[in-house]
C-alpha cells in the first residue's frame, strides 16, 4: 500500500500563468495517490479564490480553506498541514513546479526506506518563460554544510507525525520557516533521504528568492537566528551571523579550552625557492606556526630522516625553542610510518599531520578546525590549502570520477557549485598535507598505513573513518599555503592505484557529499 | 660524628642517584615499549580493516559478478531460445525445399512425357497465329 501524500501550498497572489503552471504540473504528476492542501492567505486578486473554488470542485483530491485574514507564510502553512491527512507532506510553492515524475520517485524512495522520515531532492529554477536553470546537485545528507545554507530547500518531503510532534512552521522565521523546521526535523531524526533527481522547478519572478539572493534580506537573518537557536538547542556555543558576501550563514563556534595538539610535521629537511626567496621548507612551516597562530596549547614533533643537515635542527631549535620534539627516522621513506611514530611519540588528545611544504595563513587555523572537531562524530577537519600563486591547491577531496583535490587550480576567489567553496562541509577525504585528528580515532582505525607509504594513505584513512561512521570536515576558514610540487613529484603509480582499489574500489566515484568533477 | 654522619648522607645521596637513573633508564625502555606496542597496535588495526576493506571489495566484486552472470544467463537463455527458433525455421525451410524439389521433379517429369510433347506440336499453329495476331 503506496504512503498517501499531502501536498502542502499556501497561497498569495501568485502570478497567475505560474499558478495553472504549478497546477498542470500536480494533476500531471504519475503518482495519483496524493491530496492538495491549498490554503488561501486571503489574496488581494479576485482571481485566486473563484480558481481555488474551481479546483476543489473539480477534484476531491483537492482540499481548500480560504482565511479571512492575511496571517503570513507561517500561519498559511500550518494551517494547510492542519488539512493534511496524508502519511508525508510535500511543500510546494504557488508559483513552482513539480517535475511529473517527482511524487512517483519521493513514493520509491519511501518504500525502499519505510523508516525515512525526510526526503529531498536536487532542484532547479526556472524562468517566466519555462527555460530550466541553475541545477543544484546536492550532497547527501550533509549536517555541517546545512548551518551553512538550507540546501535541502525544494523538493523537501517530511513524515507528517513528525511535522506535527515539533511544534510544525514557527513565528518569527518569515522567509526562513522551512529552514527552521527541517532544522527542527533534522534534531530529532537521522532517517534522511537524498534522491539525486532534479524533482522541483523553483520559479524566478521578480522577487521571489530564486531570482537574486538579496531579493530577500529578511530570509537571510531569520536563517540566521534559526541556526542559532538550532546550535542552542544542541549545546553548542558558536557564533552565529549571515555573511552577505557569500550569502550563507557564517557559524564560528567557541573553543573554551584549548585542548592540547601534537603538530607532527615528517621532513628531510629539504630547501627550494618560496615566493623567490631560497627557504627550507620545514623551517619555514614551523616559523609560521609559531609566529601567525592564535592557538597556544600545542607542541610540534618533527619525525626527520636520517641524513637531515644538522643547521636544519639547529634553526628548527631557534624558532621554536619550547616545545619541539625531533624524532629521528632511520627506515627507509614511508610517509606514514613517519607520521604513525610521531603520533606515538605524543600524548595529546589531538594531532595535526602537517607536510614540511606548509605556511599558515590564517591565524585562528587552530581554532577553526578544533571548534568542529569538537562534535562526537567528526574525526578529522581539513583547512583550504592554497598553492603559492594564491590559487586552490585542496578543497578536500573529491572521490566522483577519481581520487583528486577538489577545484584544484582554482581561483580562491572561485565560489563553487553553490557556494560549496565558502563553506564549512563534509567530505569524502581530506588531504594528510594538514588534517586535524582525533587520537582515539586514530588509534581506533590503525592510523595511517604503512602499506601506502607516499600516494593515498590520506584517502585511505578517510575511507577508514567513514567505514566506522565518523564524519570529515573541511573548511575554509582555515587557511594555509601548501608549496605541493615543491616538495615531490605529484604523480601517482599504477601499483598504487591498484592497491587503494583493491580495499576501496567501491568507494570511487560514489563520492556521498561530492557529486560534481 | 658530624662527619660520619655527612658521610652516610651523601652515600645515600648517591644510592638515590643511582637508583634514580636506573628508574629513569626502565622508564624510558618502558616508553619505548609502550611505542613500539603502540605502533604494532596501529599496524594490526589496519591490517585487519584493510583486510575487511578488501573483503568488502571482494564482496562487491562477487555480487557484480554475480549480477553478470545472471544477466549472461538470461542472455544465454535467449540466444538459445533464439536458436531453438532458428532451428525450426531451418527445418520448415528443409521441408519446403523438400516440397519444392518433388514439385520441380514433377514438372520435369511432365516436360519429358510423350503426351507433353504431342500436345505442344499440336498447338504449334495457334502459337503461331496468337504471335501473328499481337
Amino acid at each position: 500500500m503506496p504512503p498517501l501524500l499531502s501536498i502542502v501550498t499556501p497561497v498569495y497572489d501568485p502570478p497567475r500563468y505560474a499558478f495553472e503552471k504549478c497546477i498542470e504540473t500536480v494533476f500531471a504528476q504519475a503518482f495519483k495517490d496524493w491530496e492538495w492542501c491549498l490554503v488561501d492567505d486571503c489574496s488581494t486578486a479576485p482571481w485566486v479564490k473563484t480558481r481555488l473554488n474551481e479546483l476543489q470542485a473539480s477534484d476531491q483530491r483537492v482540499k481548500v480553506y480560504l482565511r479571512s485574514e492575511n496571517g503570513g507564510i507561517v500561519a498559511a502553512s500550518n494551517d494547510a498541514i492542519s488539512l493534511a491527512s496524508g502519511d508525508f507532506i510535500a511543500l510546494l510553492d504557488n508559483d513552482d513546479e513539480l517535475h511529473l515524475e517527482a511524487l512517483e520517485e519521493v513514493v520509491k524512495s519511501i518504500e525502499a526506506n519505510p523508516n525515512v522520515d525526510y526526503l529531498y531532492s536536487n532542484e532547479d529554477k526556472i524562468t517566466e518563460d519555462g527555460e530550466h536553470f541553475d541545477e543544484f546537485v546536492k550532497p547527501d545528507w550533509s549536517p555541517e554544510r546545512f548551518l551553512a545554507q538550507n540546501y535541502c530547500s525544494h523538493l523537501s518531503v517530511m513524515r507528517t507525525s513528525l511535522v506535527n510532534q515539533v511544534g510544525r512552521f514557527r513565528t518569527g522565521f518569515d522567509g526562513a520557516q522551512d529552514y527552521d523546521l527541517f532544522l527542527r526535523i533534522t534534531e530529532q531524526t537521522k532517517n534522511i533521504i537524498h534522491i539525486p533527481k532534479v524533482l522541483y522547478h523553483w520559479r524566478t519572478v521578480p522577487g521571489s528568492t530564486a531570482s537574486a539572493n538579496n531579493a530577500k534580506l529578511y530570509a537571510y537573518t531569520a536563517a540566521a537566528k534559526a541556526v542559532d537557536e538550532h546550535l542552542k538547542r544542541r549545546r553548542i556555543l558558536a557564533d552565529v551571523t549571515f555573511d552577505p558576501t557569500r550569502s550563507l550563514v557564517s557559524v564560528k563556534r567557541h573553543v573554551f579550552e584549548q585542548p592540547k595538539i601534537s603538530i607532527i610535521i615528517p621532513t628531510c629537511g629539504i630547501r627550494k625557492s618560496i615566493f623567490g626567496v631560497d627557504t627550507c621548507l620545514v623551517v619555514n612551516a614551523v616559523e609560521s606556526i609559531e609566529r601567525k597562530s592564535s592557538y597556544t596549547n600545542f607542541e610540534i614533533i618533527v619525525v626527520v630522516d636520517n641524513g637531515t643537515p644538522q643547521q636544519v635542527i639547529t634553526d628548527l631549535k631557534a624558532v621554536c625553542p619550547n616545545r619541539l620534539k625531533v624524532i629521528d627516522y632511520d627506515k627507509p621513506f614511508n610517509f606514514s610510518d613517519k607520521c604513525n611514530i610521531g603520533v606515538v611519540n605524543s600524548d595529546a588528545p589531538l594531532i595535526l599531520l602537517l607536510n614540511d611544504d606548509t605556511e599558515v595563513i590564517s591565524p585562528d587555523w587552530l581554532e577553526t578546525m578544533v571548534g568542529h572537531i569538537t562534535e562526537s562524530d567528526v574525526a578529522m577537519v581539513g583547512p583550504l590549502l592554497l598553492y603559492e600563486d594564491g590559487r586552490i591547491q585542496s578543497a578536500g577531496h573529491s572521490n566522483t570520477h577519481s581520487l583528486h583535490n577538489f577545484c584544484a587550480g582554482y581561483s580562491s576567489n572561485d565560489f563553487g557549485h553553490f557556494r560549496m567553496l565558502k563553506l564549512a562541509r563534509e567530505v569524502s577525504g581530506l588531504t594528510g598535507a594538514c588534517a586535524l585528528i582525533k587520537r582515539d580515532a586514530y588509534f581506533e582505525v590503525g592510523g595511517m598505513s604503512e602499506i601506502f607509504p607516499l600516494a593515498f594513505n590520506d584517502c585511505d584513512i578517510a575511507f577508514k573513518f567513514l567505514e566506522n561512521g565518523y564524519r570529515l570536515i573541511w573548511t575554509p576558514n582555515a587557511r594555509l599555503f601548501h608549496f605541493e610540487t615543491a616538495s615531490r613529484p605529484a604523480h601517482v603509480k599504477p601499483s598504487e592505484v591498484k592497491l587503494i582499489m583493491s580495499r576501496w574500489g567501491r568507494k570511487i566515484d560514489n563520492d556521498d557529499y561530492c557529486k560534481i568533477h | 660524628m658530624n662527619d660520619n654522619k655527612k658521610t652516610s648522607v651523601e652515600l645515600s645521596v648517591a644510592d638515590l642517584s643511582s637508583e634514580l637513573e636506573t628508574v629513569r633508564s626502565k622508564l624510558q625502555t618502558a616508553e619505548q615499549k609502550i611505542m613500539h606496542l603502540e605502533l604494532s597496535l596501529l599496524q594490526s588495526r589496519d591490517f585487519s580493516i584493510g583486510v575487511a576493506a578488501e573483503m568488502g571489495e571482494i564482496k562487491v566484486g562477487h555480487f557484480k559478478t554475480m549480477e553478470q552472470l545472471k544477466a549472461a544467463n538470461t542472455h544465454i537463455k535467449n540466444h538459445l531460445a533464439h536458436i531453438k527458433r532458428l532451428e525450426e525455421a531451418l527445418a520448415e525451410l528443409h521441408r519446403s525445399n523438400a516440397f519444392q524439389r518433388g514439385q520441380a521433379a514433377e514438372l520435369a517429369r511432365v516436360y519429358n512425357s510423350a503426351s507433353w510433347k504431342i500436345g505442344r506440336f499440336i498447338m504449334i499453329p495457334v502459337r503461331i497465329l496468337r504471335k501473328i495476331s499481337s
